[in-house]
């Protein structure tokens, strides 16, 4: 015969003793027959004990509980209480362990999932916090700087333009005097150059000195003076010859005592200065003679033609 | 009441049957035993109660019994065992100077356990029940672990059935699986204790 299916209800009222005669009988053949619906009632009956202890029955079972397994209970009775309340006061102290299995760690009833996952919601938010106002106040002061510096700028930029500003007008007031004297002096120089075409050379612009035609064995013959007067900017050295001695000649003018040449002038010709009469013409500027010495002048044959190569004139230069 | 013998026989034909039904003798003298002791019948009787039965039903097995029919032909195999402890039970409370009292008759005072030396008693009860706490915690941690576990979330869950849910088992086999390790303390404990004593 198999056995009826039986609820936890119908199993704590027979616990309880609150089956009618007939229920019970039969309940109790059939746990009798049924080893598993044996071990159903003993669990049942454990549980409900378990529970007596953990002040989880409902009132009225609470008082059938008390009156069949507390005030008159048989001795085994009472001993399934004192282990139930033995164990729950023991698993209270202990502490279960994780069981190996992620199934048996999702049963542990203090640390719930849903409780990790906000405790670190929480903390990534606090974090996350935490980060934008630092990295808030970092950019404030950084703005804070730009700002400062971008009037700072400003100010030198002003002063700098005002600066400029004022040389500009300096600069203009120069450039004005500059014009008028540049003005002055263009006019002055045209008063000159008028001057000087209307009025004919005279000695005071222009220093000649004529050499005689040199005699044979001989330079230039006696010393010439050469004056300059203030004025003078032209100096003329003639050399007088009877026939023709150079085709080209080479001038060279330098202090008598040594030195450098002060003036080198090639290719120069003959030319006819009256009738009978050729020379040779070095215009050279008078500024070249710095100061009162004497000084010679070599005429240099570049197309020798049987003549001596060179003649040199001996004169002595005064400035005035 | 009459003691009866166990009829080797019999016995040999009552293991049979157990077998055939996937059951043990031990299982049936748990059985018995709790049906006797739900019958407030004592502990120190509750185990002569059930040797009596067994004997009775081997007896029965055997073809001999004294009773009138003795073909009588067992018509339910699996629940034999009832009728013969539900006799063994009321011969037990209609034997001379025993009676049957409702629980709710009895004074507070009066209950079929009253001990006249309660005093006594109360004080032994705290040494017992310190002991029991301290076997209790040894005997847990002899427990391996999963066991362990299983049996202290049984204990302080709020919803069994969420703890079933979460272990991928039903209420039902969470159950059993808790009675089996209550079962291995049980035995734990009453060593533990006696070592104490």
């Amino acid at each position: 015969m198999e056995t009826q299916p039986y609820n936890q209800r119908l199993i704590v009222r027979y616990l309880l003793d609150d089956l009618p005669e007939e229920e019970r009988l039969r309940f109790e053949d059939d746990y009798l027959s049924d080893h598993r619906l044996f071990e159903m009632m003993q669990a049942v009956e454990e549980e409900m004990i378990e529970d007596y202890v953990n002040d989880r029955l409902s009132e009225p079972d609470r008082a059938q509980f008390k009156r069949h397994y507390i005030e008159t209970a048989t001795s085994d009775r009472r001993e399934k209480v004192e282990f139930a309340r033995a164990l729950i006061a023991a698993a209270r102290v202990e502490t279960p362990k994780p069981a190996p299995s992620w199934r048996a760690g999702l049963a542990h009833p203090r640390i719930p999932i849903l409780s990790i996952g906000s405790a670190l919601a929480a903390i990534l938010l606090l974090v996350a916090a935490s980060w934008l106002f630092v990295e808030r106040s970092r950019l404030r002061q950084r703005l804070d700087l730009a700002h400062t510096e971008i009037a700072r700028r400003e100010q030198e930029l002003q002063l700098r333009a005002r600066e400029l500003q004022r040389q500009v007008a300096e600069q203009g007031a120069d450039n004005d005097r500059l014009t008028r004297e540049l003005e002055d002096t263009q006019k002055q120089l045209a008063r000159l150059r008028a001057e000087s075409a209307t009025s004919p050379q005279s000695s005071s612009q222009l220093a000649t000195i004529v050499f005689p035609p040199p005699t044979l064995g001989t330079g230039s013959g006696a010393e010439q003076v050469l004056i300059i007067r203030p004025g003078v900017n032209s100096v003329r050295l003639v050399c007088r010859f009877h026939s023709d001695v150079f085709e080209s000649s080479r001038a060279v003018v330098r202090p008598a005592a040594g030195g450098d040449a002060i003036w080198d002038q090639p290719g120069l010709k003959l030319r006819n200065i009256a009738p009978g009469r050729k020379a040779v013409v070095v215009n050279l500027p008078a500024y070249l003679f710095t100061a009162t010495k004497d000084y010679t002048l070599t005429l240099s044959d570049t197309a020798p033609t049987g003549t001596p190569d060179k003649i040199d004139y001996r004169f002595r230069v005064v400035k005035q | 009441m009459v003691v009866s013998e166990l009829n080797q026989a019999g016995f040999e034909r009552l293991l049979a049957l157990l077998n055939a039904n996937e059951d043990t003798l031990n299982n049936l003298r748990e059985r018995l035993e709790f049906y006797f002791l739900r019958n407030r019948v004592p502990a120190s009787d509750a185990d002569r109660l059930t040797d009596e039965t067994i004997s009775r039903v081997t007896q029965k097995l055997a073809g001999d019994g004294g009773d009138e029919n003795p073909a009588e032909k067992i018509l339910n195999p699996r629940g034999f065992c009832m009728g013969f402890a539900w006799n063994v039970l009321h011969e037990y409370w209609r034997a001379p100077g025993r009676e049957t009292v409702d629980p709710d008759q009895l004074p507070p005072s009066r209950t079929p356990s009253y001990n006249p030396a309660k005093l006594e008693q109360e004080r032994e009860e705290t040494i017992l029940e310190q002991h029991r706490f301290a076997c209790m915690r040894q005997c847990l941690g002899e427990l391996p672990e999963k066991e362990r576990g299983l049996i202290i979330q049984n204990c302080t869950v709020e919803d069994r059935g969420k703890l079933a849910e979460q272990l991928s088992l039903t209420l039902t086999a969470l159950r059993i699986r808790v009675c089996r390790v209550r079962k291995k303390l049980r035995g734990c404990l009453a060593r533990c204790l006696k070592k104490l004593k």
